[in-house]
């Protein structure tokens, strides 16, 4: 027997069964690309799904996830969190393989944590327009993807991902100084907070139980007395909060922001071993050690809170305060010059189409659409007045405009805005911010307007 | 029209189609999924043909890319690899089912993947031992290592003779 590897490999390798798809695979790539960002999983997943089928003609059926981020936390695996495969054949393609409303967590939890690492690096936040995704060849999990941003991020030289909401920095800045102040000794019996074995599943940690909660129970069940414990938590959110603040000044950004949120007693407590306290017994907790740590501002007023963002090119042209103007003035600057005010009042000829949907879900996008709405629950819901004044004639909408809006999350309002292959995803919190959502979306829409007349022959 | 930028491409693919899909077959024992995954590498060199043509070796590239994106379609269909294993890559199928070349296919087979992988970019893409640990995201020493094996396994299970001396007296520089 005779054996020389090379020729035997080559005899063993034989033909292709079909030639290479060259026309597809230049077609594929010359596609349109997509720059996605968001704040959420829903946002920035509903944007991208919506938005994708939207800009290639728009005829494909789009599964929309509703508010994962609070799915996951609620229902872990529920199947409703699942996208199901998604195929647009127009001048995009996207297939999302399902996958667990955990593995988009945890997707999020590693997008979030590179954004972070370069805030707290003092190097400038990563901006919307940086993050330049071509989904067009998307064939992964989300997870995937995501490995797949930082890998393709990391090789151009480009910061990968989004963020620059305030609020996620605030909570991932607190989230990072606990994980990393040490535990102060506790002025209490550790064991007894700990409690023995019997009593982890005791009601202590049940809501069921809270009704009894009483100062003399706590007490006797944490060794100490509940103003030991107040106390203590109230020093340890101190060393909390001095390590937030040097977080916080590290990453330069956002100093006159109203800091950080008072840690929930069971957290602090859980440094130590204890089990989670049930909602209610932590509340309460929480109340009885307010007084002792200090009074805080949950959230800024809007009007203060861009003060610390970096300057805007354009800065000056519109003064609105706003949370992300990089992008958004990117797709929107063109507006400015336009009709943002005529939308209240459409007249002949200019026509919009929105579709809101109320149930969180968008099963279908008609062909031409200029907008569609995905508001979430209702109680969470963006005013639907907001959506009726966008509401116009119905027309079909010109091929390769697309705007997005999606609300969710219980204290976050969200508006999802595509342009023509950018969508950009806003938050904000309730505080007077409707006024700004109902411009942003009125331009935005009017923009799309604009463009789609100028494509019109 | 074509424009010289567009002919280039075509020749490229043109030429790296069959190479890769070989080769990929021959590492992983499937022909669907290795034209699948030459396919995503090529048009991987499509979108990027500007980088890409423009570097000294693109094909080098495509490779890499090309077996990259098959540890990303093992990863996402684990299942799929553990089936794999526990059958082997018997699904390597030649059309000329000559004796001698079924039993050096059936050897091919009874080695682990990233040995099996090493035999086949260097001797069937004809890689030096760097690139094709480029290819691997492993060291030029670490391909040779793996060849080494591979070939001592390979003997082992097609018998010690009749071996083409090149082979032989290159495997016997590849120290550990």
């Amino acid at each position: 027997m005779r054996i020389d590897l090379e020729e035997d490999l080559h005899a063993l390798a034989g033909e292709p069964t079909r030639p290479f798809d060259l026309d597809g695979a230049l077609r594929r790539a010359r596609r349109r690309r997509l720059a996605v960002a968001g704040g959420t999983v829903g946002g920035t997943l509903v944007a991208a799904a919506v938005a994708l089928p939207l800009l290639a003609h728009g005829t494909a059926t789009v599964p929309v996830i509703d508010d994962p981020g609070r799915e996951v936390a609620e229902q872990p695996d529920a199947p409703d969190a699942v996208p199901p495969p998604l195929v647009g054949d127009g001048d995009f393609l996207v297939r999302v393989e399902p996958v667990s409303a955990n593995v988009l967590a945890d997707m999020w939890e590693q997008v979030h944590e590179a954004a972070l690492d370069e805030v707290i690096a003092g190097r400038p936040m990563p901006r919307w327009a940086d993050l330049a995704v071509d989904l067009s060849a998307v064939d992964a999990t989300f997870h995937d993807l995501a490995h797949d941003w930082h890998r393709r991020g990391a090789a151009a030289g480009d910061r990968p991902i989004v963020h620059d909401d305030p609020r996620f920095l605030l909570e991932e800045l607190s989230r990072r100084a606990l994980a990393e102040t040490p535990v102060p000794p506790p002025t209490f019996d550790v064991e007894r907070l700990q409690g023995p074995p019997g009593d982890r599943a005791s009601a202590w940690y049940m809501d069921e139980a809270v009704a009894d909660v009483d100062d003399a129970a706590v007490e006797r069940h944490l060794g100490g007395t509940v103003d030991d414990l107040c106390d203590w938590l109230a020093g340890y959110q101190a060393d909390v909060e001095e390590a937030f603040r040097g977080l916080q000044a590290r990453s330069g950004r956002y100093t006159t922001l109203h800091g950080l949120p008072p840690q929930m007693p069971g957290s602090l407590l859980s440094r130590l071993g204890h089990p989670p306290f049930g909602d209610g017994l932590d509340g309460w907790l929480y109340d009885r050690c307010l007084p002792r740590l200090g009074e805080w501002t949950p959230w800024p007023d809007p009007a203060e809170r861009d003060l610390d963002l970096p300057p805007e090119p354009d800065a000056g042209v519109d003064a609105r305060p706003r949370l992300s103007a990089t992008a958004f003035e990117m797709a929107l600057s063109a507006v400015t010059d336009t009709r943002p005010d005529a939308l209240a009042e459409p007249s002949e000829g200019d026509h919009l189409h929105v579709f809101a949907y109320d149930d969180g879900r968008v099963s279908r996008i008609p062909n031409g659409v200029a907008a569609a709405v995905d508001l979430g629950p209702d109680e969470y819901g963006l005013p639907f007045e907001v959506f009726e004044r966008l509401e116009g004639p119905s027309q079909q909408w010109p091929p390769g405009s697309a705007a997005v809006l999606n609300g969710a999350g219980d204290r976050v309002r969200q508006v999802v805005v595509a342009v023509d292959g950018i969508v950009i995803n806003l938050s904000a919190d309730d505080a007077g911010v409707q006024p700004l959502l109902e411009d942003w979306a009125r331009e935005a829409a009017w923009e799309l307007h604009r463009r789609g007349q100028e494509r019109t022959p | 029209m074509a424009t010289r930028h567009d002919e280039e491409l075509a020749a490229f693919c043109a030429r790296e189609w069959p190479r890769l899909v070989g080769a990929l077959r021959l590492a992983y024992g499937d022909q669907e999924l290795a034209e699948d995954l030459a396919q995503e590498a090529l048009e991987g060199a499509c979108r990027r043909w500007r980088r890409v043509g423009a570097m000294d070796h693109p094909e080098a590239w495509v490779r890499r890319v090309a077996f990259n994106a098959a540890a990303s379609s093992f990863r996402r269909s684990d299942a799929g690899r553990r089936a794999m294993r526990r059958h082997g890559p018997d699904a390597i199928e030649t059309r000329a089912p000559d004796p001698e070349l079924l039993a050096v296919r059936d050897a091919l087979a009874s080695l682990d993947e990233r040995p099996r992988t090493a035999i086949v970019l260097r001797y069937y893409l004809g890689m030096t031992p760097a690139e094709a640990g480029d290819a691997m995201g492993c060291s030029g020493q670490a391909v040779r290592n793996l060849t080494h094996r591979a070939i001592r396994r390979l003997r082992e299970v097609l018998g010690p003779d009749g071996w083409e001396l090149a082979t032989m007296e290159e495997v016997a520089s590849d120290a550990y």
